[in-house]
């Protein structure tokens, strides 16, 4: 079992090694701006993530990405340089065009290897979490449990305005100092619950 | 609501004055991300990320009225952008990035003091300025410099058949981009008001 699990993690590692230079091969490959270099980049970069980390080729699927980039190389095509070329009847500037492909190719490479270094860092959240020290975990535990409470009073802030009415700025402002004073007690009540704390009223607003 | 009826949740971590202020004030900016956030983005608002980063900007110059502390203000950012990751869509690397530069540079505006205006309204500023830089700067990334040569001449030509000069366009940006600044200026400064009569209201309740 334990010799499985040092299996497990030296081929984990042996992974992000290799997927690591692949990725730096890939950013060299995409340095001339040629669409041939930058196609082959991608490629590279989709073959070792089939074969290495499937899970990255399907956070690479971003429709929205992948439409805004369509749109941005077709844009480039018709804008950029003079037409000498017609794609489909429409005239189109072949510099264009390849400046276009150019773009849409790095585009996907960086969302590529952007997912493989988000996964790899979420894989080490924990790592971080407990070598960071404690103070800043707890301030995210406790800050994790405020924001439902936190959340639920801007709602009854924002409730409260809509059913007064009372829309103008000088209410927006009451809610505004409302939600702050509250946010003040709750972190000094956070603190007097501490075996760190002082007595009571030494909190300082000054 | 005031704050008598603000009751203290439940709560076992144990934090000095400093923490505590900093996961009360990091959950709040949280909240509101994930609030406000989820509805600027539901309707579609463009730019919504200015927007956001002023009212975080408002948010930290607000806090560091009522407890001023160095460091507090970055170490505000980093609890919030961790609450970021209760947001529906999971972990969005993006927002958490820029609300910890947001709160670096918010740091960096009031080192000197957080109790002026000109380190309110640079605070705010900064904060806005940083959200517009951070989406052309993963654009730089994204798609290299060709996409700001698409944009530029994609402005001309707007100009070119609106009628307008080329230089026109380029004025039409700077306006939006002053306008960007501005709204983040002045949140810092109305920040700097909140805080001021927040810390009054508490000073208040401390002395009764």
């Amino acid at each position: 079992m334990h010799e499985d699990n040092r299996t497990a993690r030296v081929s984990a590692t042996a992974r992000s090694v290799v997927l690591a230079t692949v990725a730096l091969g890939c950013i060299a490959l995409q340095y001339p701006s040629r669409p041939g270099y930058s196609a082959l980049a991608a490629v590279a970069w989709l073959a070792a993530s089939a074969v290495f980390d499937r899970a990255i080729l399907a956070r690479m699927w971003q429709p929205r990405f992948l439409a805004v980039s369509a749109a941005l190389a077709a844009l480039s095509g018709l804008l950029l340089g003079a037409p000498d070329a017609r794609l489909a009847g429409v005239a189109v500037s072949r510099a264009g065009v390849e400046a276009g492909v150019v773009m849409i190719l790095r585009g996907i490479l960086i969302v590529g290897i952007g997912a493989w270094i988000a996964r790899w860092l979420l894989a080490r959240a924990s790592f971080a979490r407990s070598a960071t020290g404690s103070r800043v975990s707890s301030a995210a535990a406790a800050a994790f449990d405020l924001v439902p409470e936190l959340r639920s009073r801007i709602q009854a802030v924002r409730a409260a305005r809509s059913v007064t009415g009372a829309r103008t700025p000088v209410s927006l402002e009451q809610a505004a100092i409302s939600l702050v004073c509250q946010t003040a007690w709750i972190a000094e009540g956070l603190w007097r619950q501490s075996p760190t704390a002082a007595r009571p009223g030494e909190g300082e607003h000054a | 609501m005031d704050i008598e009826a603000a009751e203290r949740p439940p709560l076992n971590a144990h934090l000095s004055q400093f923490w505590a202020y900093a996961a009360a004030f990091g959950s709040l900016w949280g909240a509101v991300e994930v609030t406000a956030g989820s509805f600027l983005h539901a309707l579609r608002i463009p730019f919504a990320g200015v927007l956001l980063a002023s009212l975080g900007a408002a948010l930290l110059v607000a806090e560091r009225q009522v407890f001023d502390r160095r460091g507090l203000t970055l170490v505000t950012g980093i609890v919030a952008a961790s609450c970021k990751s209760l947001s529906p869509a999971g972990i969005i690397w993006n927002p958490m990035i820029a609300i910890v530069i947001e709160a670096l540079l918010a740091e960096a505006a009031m080192l000197l003091t957080s109790r002026s205006r000109l380190s309110a309204a640079a605070a705010g500023l900064l904060s806005a300025g940083w959200a517009v830089t951070q989406g052309l700067l993963s654009q730089y990334l994204l798609y290299g410099w060709t996409v700001f040569t698409l944009y530029i001449t994609v402005v001309g030509k707007t100009a070119t058949w609106l009628g307008f000069e080329r230089r026109t366009g380029w004025l039409a940006l700077l306006v939006v981009l002053a306008l960007f600044l501005g709204v983040g200026a002045a949140s810092g400064l109305w920040g700097l008001r909140i805080g001021r009569l927040s810390r009054e209201r508490l000073k208040g309740r401390a002395d009764a």
